[in-house]
């Protein structure tokens, strides 16, 4: 069995005294090295999940919510809880904080007050993780939108953390960029092994995920790996989502029938499936 | 920026012609130029070189241009996120704004905002309401409002979907289609989804580091799909799966499949092909 990293018990929050509850009765498991797919429609509650993973939002009652072991609702351990789940929010202009691109990545390193001499090889380390180490010298709002996610991705790395929070991080992105900060994270969670929350309402996204979690109403509706919950057709539209293209490709030439054999997760499965029905037939 | 030291040629000897009525996608990966030359068509950014004629208006470089504000009246401006230039106490306010800088007196302006509500699918209830305590999707609608209440003829649309979800971008395209035909609009849409410029433009203007590399009918442009990916595009996904099949079936499909209903009923009909 692996090592539960986060695990959320039974957690419920509204923002307003006497508004509606923005989760409600929330569980998640969620263990090392997975890459786990949050989705939801805007407003279903997975960026307030989210913001719980990280302790920007603390609990009301202990034992709620506990990454690696730390109660967050402890307040010694904020700092500890934020230091190992880093996040990369939806905008990258809203998350550049220095001039350079050095500056932006001893950013936090400087706030937990790492030595200059560490901070050094930390920064170049991270730098060339996300495979921007020729831009040291840069001003951050002088790159594209994809580059600047990834460097707000080295400023989380250089921290060390045990795992990566991307809040709808592509959704302001070109198709290019979006493929440049999905890559790096993925080679990230092989090589150093860091474990991957992306939160998205893109199901082509969730894909590649070890496990997704279908959230709506402030509630996770479903869970399982994708082939399983993509083959939930009717939880995924009431949820207010959209099936991946290929799914719902297949979706269209089932009501005109034609049944495929297996759950086509992507373009080349539904060409494999398309080719063992000629054959049959 | 021209004679500072920012000076950064952004675009590049542009020659493009748009017909009244047309819907026209303009695409091209970030940094590619298309935003900026989006911001001509209203005067917003005014060229160093050459000219632009839009309806009876000419801009022209080194030009002054007193007619601007009526230029404005005629080309509405959608920007990206268009909901962070709300800005009044309610929406009311808010879409009037527009209206009232273009010399409207209160109850016209005011008469014209509740006339403009259904077109945006907006409810009157909204009128008295913060701007600020709407959901997102209701937000954008409201800014989209106040572009539409001055009865442009041309829309400028830079992004409108992005951050939407699946749904509320869906319905968003649904309400630009429907606009353009309702308003008889000339339609201009800036985007990065090769799948919205194949299924709703009539021309599709292709940009690449600030220079117009092609332009045409979507299935003229999505013919060439190696000289896309070269620029940092591609072809709708519909189209790719296509060529997918192609490649492994041996055969040859019609090269204008823009949405999935196209694609599934060649898919239908090359199954039966095969049967027979």
């Amino acid at each position: 069995m692996k090592k539960e990293l986060i695990q959320i018990n039974g957690l419920s929050f509204k923002y307003d005294e006497d508004g509606d509850e923005v989760l409600s009765n929330v569980d998640l498991t969620i263990h090392e090295g997975e890459w786990v797919s949050i989705v939801g429609h805007n407003g279903s509650g997975k960026s307030t999940l989210a913001k719980f993973l990280n302790a920007l939002l603390i609990p009301n009652e202990s034992n709620v919510v506990l990454v690696e072991g730390l109660d967050t609702v402890n307040e010694e351990n904020i700092w500890e809880v934020r230091k190992r789940v880093g996040m990369v929010f939806q905008n990258p202009d809203n998350q550049m904080v220095a001039t350079t691109v050095r500056d932006d990545v001893a950013f936090g390193l400087e706030n937990i007050g790492i030595p200059p001499k560490e901070m050094v090889a930390r920064i170049e380390w991270a730098l060339k993780r996300v495979n921007m180490e020729r831009y040291t010298e840069y001003e951050p709002h002088r790159l594209s939108g994809g580059q600047k996610q990834r460097i707000a991705i080295a400023g989380i790395l250089a921290m060390r953390p045990s795992i990566i929070i991307l809040d709808e991080a592509t959704s302001m992105l070109d198709p290019i960029g979006r493929q440049e900060v999905l890559e790096t994270v993925r080679m990230l969670k092989k090589e150093d092994g860091i474990t991957v929350i992306n939160i998205t309402h893109d199901l082509e996204e969730a894909v590649n995920s070890d496990i997704v979690f279908v959230m709506n109403r402030g509630n996770i509706k479903i869970h399982g790996t994708p082939r399983y919950i993509f083959q939930q057709t009717e939880e995924i539209i009431g949820a207010g989502l959209e099936l991946p293209f290929s799914l719902e490709v297949q979706k269209q030439l089932k009501s005109k029938g034609y049944q495929l054999s297996n759950a086509c997760l992507t373009k080349e499965d539904l060409v494999n499936e398309l080719w063992k029905l000629r054959l049959k037939t | 920026m021209p004679n500072t030291p920012f000076e950064h040629q952004a675009l590049n000897n542009i020659n493009l012609h748009i017909k009244s009525g047309q819907f026209v996608a303009i695409i091209g990966h970030t940094g590619s130029g298309k935003s900026t030359m989006a911001q001509h068509l209203n005067g917003l950014l005014k060229p160093t070189k050459g000219s632009i004629q839009i309806g009876d208006f000419f801009i022209e470089a080194n030009k002054k241009n007193k007619q601007l504000n009526k230029l404005r009246q005629l080309v509405g401006m959608v920007f990206q996120y268009p909901e962070h230039q709300l800005f009044d106490e309610t929406v009311e306010k808010d879409i009037a704004f527009g209206p009232l800088n273009f010399g409207c007196t209160k109850e016209e302006a005011f008469r014209k905002v509740r006339d403009i509500l259904p077109l945006v699918k907006l409810d009157q209830e909204l009128l008295q309401k913060s701007p600020f305590d709407l959901s997102g999707g209701q937000k954008r609608r409201v800014a989209i409002a106040g572009v539409l209440v001055n009865h442009p003829k041309v829309l400028v649309l830079d992004e409108p979907t992005a951050g939407l979800d699946p749904i509320g971008r869906r319905q968003m395209m649904e309400l630009f289609t429907s606009l353009h035909k309702l308003e008889s609009l000339t339609t201009v849409l800036v985007t990065h989804s090769m799948e919205f410029a194949a299924a709703y433009a009539d021309l599709v203007v292709v940009m690449d580091k600030g220079s117009l590399v092609m332009q045409g009918p979507p299935e003229e442009i999505f013919k060439f799909p190696e000289q896309l990916k070269k620029i940092g595009l591609n072809v709708p996904e519909t189209l790719q799966l296509a060529m997918m099949i192609e490649e492994s079936f041996k055969t040859e499909l019609p090269k204008n499949i823009f949405t999935k209903e196209a694609l599934v009923d060649t898919i239908t009909m090359l199954l039966k092909k095969e049967t027979i």
